[in-house]
């Protein structure tokens, strides 16, 4: 794949999935995703797990946090699902500057 | 070799099993520590095989050879080294197109090796048949098809081992040398680059690595070249600009002609979906959206009305807790504070927590089934235009449910001035405190045509997230900072009702609490405040009532509702309170202005009976579109570490507010 096409279609600021990126690439999702997976490695692109929540807890004024109240820590438990929102898919930014 | 035994270096990726070969080779003879300066596992074993001792070396788990982290390091030190007099190179067959990226980093490094081509089990269930000695022929090494778990059956890479060791075997690297070869500029780097001027590693290599920019095998190389060799080594390294991109490609590339002819597998024609195509469509995509969130609405008002019904329960029981307390001779304050303060306000926190937990079932179904990545994928493309990250779908998913908890999320957004515009956004997304009064309000006072106000909101909200996007946007980010997208959709997936049951039920156990805490002290405070005991004149809130009720009015609120928005502003759940503490029945100000202390029915009757519809209409987008609480206040100031910023962001929502409010109550007047 033409990687430098690849970031020029990204940059163009549109999104557009793994799946559509594939078929306007002509190529495979696979090939797709392994390509942005390099680009991340090589730090081109930054991968975001949307799913993850990073709150650590610290956010104690929240009355609303079960988790961050005491002793016990974690994330908080009235906002978000315990496994975090597992189903919410990968995504991956590149700067346009 | 150590101590006349051969050293085995397993190298692969993560997940590609080197560790379970490792354990399968080595038993309990294992040894694990730190490599030499590093915090990098090391772990060592030995075997013995038809009476020869083995030292085998689990190298870290890495993507490549380049020098991104310690793992990176470590591996490529150790292997350059010349400790290793074998390098057993592991590859996933179940995705060989991805994991043989290590293998064509390799190609170029002199120590003889092998390939294992494991998780063969794996590959065979998802159809695909691998022709190893197609494979071998290609790259002049040993490789073998192989499950590392079954270790009875290590036959094979015995043989390969026992064949690399005798022959040397290196890895050919003439086919992915011409593809390198067609870089501009690569032969003449080559040419500077004397054949292992770092130990092990051929001329290829180190150039490839020069146009890759790594700075170590550079640094390598210039310490070690000089004069005009160095100069022009500089020269030619200059001339690749994101040479990175470049030599993957040819990596891949290679990779694809290695396994062309070399694996079978049945051909998945991926299309995207009829669902997946209406909801990324361009032009309708948006539409399509819009419309589910809708149908998720309408489907949340189900299960909210038993739950509704049940909070009708408090409301009625008003009724004989008063007469038998009135037959008590109880105290008609008493009496006022347990059936129009405590009562009263438990109907109302019921009713709000059936809306709360039908919204969250419906959403969470959304999340859970994959349909959530698609609607937050319509609105990516948004975002990313507006200059966020694609980070801040987070903020804004956790503000649905709080918005302090969407605030606090906004920390993993590194760049301020982002992290700044995602929180002045999130504001903007109702709570789950206003998702549980709105609903209620709606349909107390517009019955069936609740829904059409809680789109309107949504609409609003909308609108409200773009225009505050380019106030605060065309201050706070440039457009160099912008960003562009690609999302991987998770396939959709069958809800896991337990797991989902018990986040909506905990998440409405807190709002339960939540809201206990803030409308029944809130209630009580204006209930106490608004007695009047027949002297309506007497109470001080009456008195600031009518000093600004003409000022409120224009923002189509009559003071009791003002004073509802006002304490919205330190918790949405707060205007339930005083709406319930000033249209309670007996000895306050509603009792007093009305001259009676009739039991009427209940609260729903009393707000229709002294609100009219533009106004109900004025104070719902009021509240909902101001600021979330106080303690999201605190929360914005601790991210934000701007006093200026929080005052700026509470101002504008305040004032938003108000005009919102304005607007409503006008358009409330036109059509009703």
């Amino acid at each position: 794949m033409d990687m430098q096409a690849l970031l020029i279609k990204i940059k163009n600021g549109e999104g557009r999935s793994t799946a559509m990126l594939a078929e306007e690439m002509n190529t495979t999702p696979e090939d797709v995703t392994r390509t942005l997976e390099y680009l991340e490695r090589i730090g081109v692109l930054r991968r975001t797990e949307l799913g993850k929540f990073e709150c650590n807890g610290s956010c104690s004024s929240c009355s609303g946090c079960s988790g961050s109240s005491g002793k016990e820590k974690g994330p908080c438990k009235g906002c978000i699902p315990e496994q975090g929102f597992e189903h919410m898919g990968v995504l991956w930014e590149v700067k346009n500057g | 070799m150590t101590d006349g035994k051969k050293t085995i270096a397993l190298l692969g990726q993560p997940n590609s099993g080197k560790s379970t070969l490792f354990n399968g080779l080595t038993g309990m003879k294992q040894h694990v520590g730190n490599w030499p300066g590093k915090t990098v596992e090391q772990k060592q074993g030995g075997f013995t095989h038809n009476g020869e001792d083995y030292v085998v070396m689990d190298l870290p788990g890495t993507y490549s050879l380049s020098a991104n982290s310690d793992e990176e390091i470590v591996t490529r030190d150790y292997i350059s080294s010349g400790k290793a007099d074998v390098v057993c190179i592991l590859a996933d067959s179940s995705q060989l197109e991805r994991s043989l990226f290590m293998l064509s980093d390799y190609a170029g490094i002199n120590v003889p090796c092998f390939l294992i081509l494991n998780l063969a089990d794996v590959a065979a269930d998802q159809g695909k048949t691998i022709n190893a000695d197609k494979i071998r022929s290609k790259l002049g090494i040993p490789v073998v098809l192989m499950s590392a778990t079954d270790v009875k059956k290590y036959d094979n890479f015995f043989a390969a081992l026992n064949e690399a060791l005798s022959k040397k075997t290196t890895l050919d690297i003439s086919s992915l040398e011409e593809k390198y070869r067609k870089l501009d500029g690569f032969d003449e780097l080559k040419a500077e680059i004397p054949e292992n001027l770092i130990p092990g590693c051929s001329s290829t290599w180190m150039a490839v690595k020069t146009i890759e920019g790594d700075k170590v095998v550079r640094a390598k190389i210039e310490n070690k070249l000089t004069g005009d060799s160095l100069v022009r080594y500089n020269s030619h390294a200059a001339r690749f600009d994101k040479g990175a991109l470049l030599t993957g490609e040819c990596k891949f590339s290679w990779i694809d002609e290695l396994l062309s002819d070399s694996v079978n597998k049945v051909t998945q024609t991926v299309k995207t979906s009829k669902l997946d195509k209406a909801l990324t469509n361009k032009t309708w995509g948006k539409v399509v959206v819009v419309l589910i969130v809708i149908g998720g609405l309408l489907l949340s008002f189900i299960p909210a009305v038993p739950i509704m019904l049940l909070g009708g329960i408090f409301t009625a029981l008003a009724v004989p807790v008063r007469e038998a307390l009135t037959a008590a001779n109880a105290s008609p304050i008493v009496t006022g504070i347990i059936c129009d303060v405590i009562l009263q306000s438990l109907a109302n926190i019921v009713k709000m927590l059936g809306f709360a937990f039908g919204i969250n079932l419906v959403f969470g179904m959304f999340e859970e089934s994959g349909l959530m990545a698609r609607i937050s994928y319509v609105f990516d493309n948004t975002m990313s235009k507006m200059g966020l990250q694609g980070k801040s779908i987070m903020p804004f998913l956790v503000s649905f449910g709080c918005t302090i908890g969407g605030a606090s999320s906004s920390r993993v957004i590194d760049n301020w001035n982002q992290k700044v515009l995602t929180i002045a956004l999130a504001w903007a997304v109702p709570c789950g405190a206003a998702w549980a009064i709105i609903p209620m309000l709606a349909a107390n006072f517009f019955g069936g045509y609740a829904v059409l106000v809680i789109i309107a909101i949504l609409l609003v909200m909308l609108l409200h997230i773009w225009i505050t996007a380019k106030i605060f946007g065309r201050k706070l980010v440039k457009k160099e900072d912008r960003y562009g997208i690609i999302m991987e959709l998770p396939p959709y997936h069958k809800p896991k009702w337990g797991a989902m049951l018990r986040f909506v039920l905990g998440r409405t156990k807190d709002m339960f609490f939540r809201v206990v805490k803030v409308i029944i002290p809130v209630c009580l405070l204006f209930w106490i405040l608004s007695y009047s005991g027949g002297n309506i004149e007497g109470s001080l809130l009456y008195k600031i009532g009518v000093a600004i009720e003409p000022v409120t009015k224009v923002f189509g609120m009559n003071w009791q509702l003002f004073m509802a928005f006002l304490a919205s502003s330190i918790g949405k759940e707060g205007a339930v309170g005083v709406l319930t503490a000033l249209y309670s029945q007996s000895g306050t100000i509603y009792g007093a202005v009305n001259g009676t202390n009739a039991a009427v029915a209940n609260s729903t009757q009393l707000l229709l009976s002294n609100i009219s519809g533009p106004q109900a209409l004025a104070f719902m987008f009021a509240i909902t579109f101001n600021v979330p609480c106080v303690v999201a206040l605190a929360a914005t100031y601790q991210e934000t570490h701007s006093a200026k910023w929080t005052a700026i962001i509470t101002g504008y929502y305040t004032l938003g507010a108000l005009i919102i409010s304005f607007i409503v109550y006008h358009i409330g007047l036109l059509i009703m």
